[in-house]
């Protein structure tokens, strides 16, 4: 029970992953990929987040309330400084990746995968 | 940490991932991922990473929203919602033994929550301080400022933010030279 109530929100990440891949997988409209590989990279932060989570602690700002010598009262800030990093090259290269869609749109008028191959196959 | 936003958010979160990828058109899409960056953010704050929160707010959900409404409107906006039906059987059992493998490796991480495990200890393994109990017990000593956050990232860990910031303006320079170059063509073939 105990590992259970530990680890689910593990496996509502790996949920999260699981659709993303999916999106990845299946879909033929490139922009729904893009969207996939989003949702594949929040839930990778996702995870990183509440792998620094300790319980009866307080957030990473210094409080004189909690001395500072138990670091047990305080949650780990470490990962949530790589993420950050994370989230703000994950928008860049998001939107280079939607600069590529609109220029792919702007010389084969779709974004279908089938049609755009057949297109290339044609040139 | 709230039980009740533990039980409900990621009830909500699935249910709006799974919309952002099914929804036929494309701006629905869009709006359910906004709504699952701001689901998310409200995750990361209830799990006690403020300014990871706030960054996806701002950031995830406001930027990452625009952007696909810009390219839903320079592009088509509908989607011939059909899925990729080759090789149906391989890429779904790819999936699957995707799922299944994370969640064999998930039985062996830390109870989520302990500050037992190594990663929170003051002294690793080896013998040496950890850094995260570095962090914690120095930041407010070294640079005065009370979060501890904004320490690392602008001071202990300076030449990382900087790398990051000459990612950001490279991926803006390939947009601005993507798009530009493009419009020039079209004029010379005018």
């Amino acid at each position: 029970m105990e590992s259970i109530l530990g680890h689910y929100v593990y496996w509502v990440i790996i949920a999260l992953l699981c659709i993303g891949l999916y999106a990845i997988m299946f879909k033929k409209n490139l922009v729904k990929q893009v969207i996939g590989l989003s949702i594949f990279q929040t839930s990778v932060i996702l995870f990183w987040v509440s792998s620094a989570v300790k319980w009866n602690a307080t957030v990473p700002i210094y409080d004189p309330a909690y001395p500072l010598e138990t670091t047990a009262l305080y949650i780990n800030p470490l990962p949530h400084t790589l993420m950050l990093t994370a989230i703000v090259v994950g928008v860049a290269t998001l939107g280079v990746a939607f600069a590529l869609l609109i220029i792919i749109f702007r010389r084969h008028r779709t974004l279908n995968e089938d049609k755009l191959i057949e297109n290339m196959k044609e040139w | 940490m709230q039980p009740e936003l533990e039980i409900t958010l990621p009830f909500f979160i699935l249910i709006t991932a799974w919309l952002a990828i099914v929804a036929k058109n494309l701006l629905t899409a869009a709006v359910a991922l906004t709504v699952f960056s701001f689901l998310m953010a409200l995750a990361f704050v209830s799990m006690g990473a403020v300014d990871v929160g706030f960054t996806e707010a701002v950031v995830g959900a406001g930027v990452t929203g625009v952007f696909i409404i810009v390219v839903i409107f320079k592009t088509a906006r509908r989607t011939q919602d059909r899925s990729d039906m080759r090789f149906k059987y391989l890429k779904g059992l790819a999936i699957a033994a995707f799922g299944a493998l994370l969640i064999y490796g998930s039985t062996a991480l830390p109870i989520r929550g302990d500050a037992d495990p190594p990663m929170n200890r003051p002294i690793s393994l080896i013998g040496s301080v950890n850094a995260a109990s570095y962090y914690i017990q120095n930041a407010y000593k070294d640079a005065e400022t009370p979060n501890m956050v904004t320490v690392i990232l602008a001071d202990y860990r300076g030449y990382d933010t900087l790398g990051e910031v000459i990612v950001i303006l490279a991926a803006g320079l390939i947009c601005f030279l993507l798009l530009r170059k493009q419009g020039r063509q079209r004029e010379i073939q005018r």
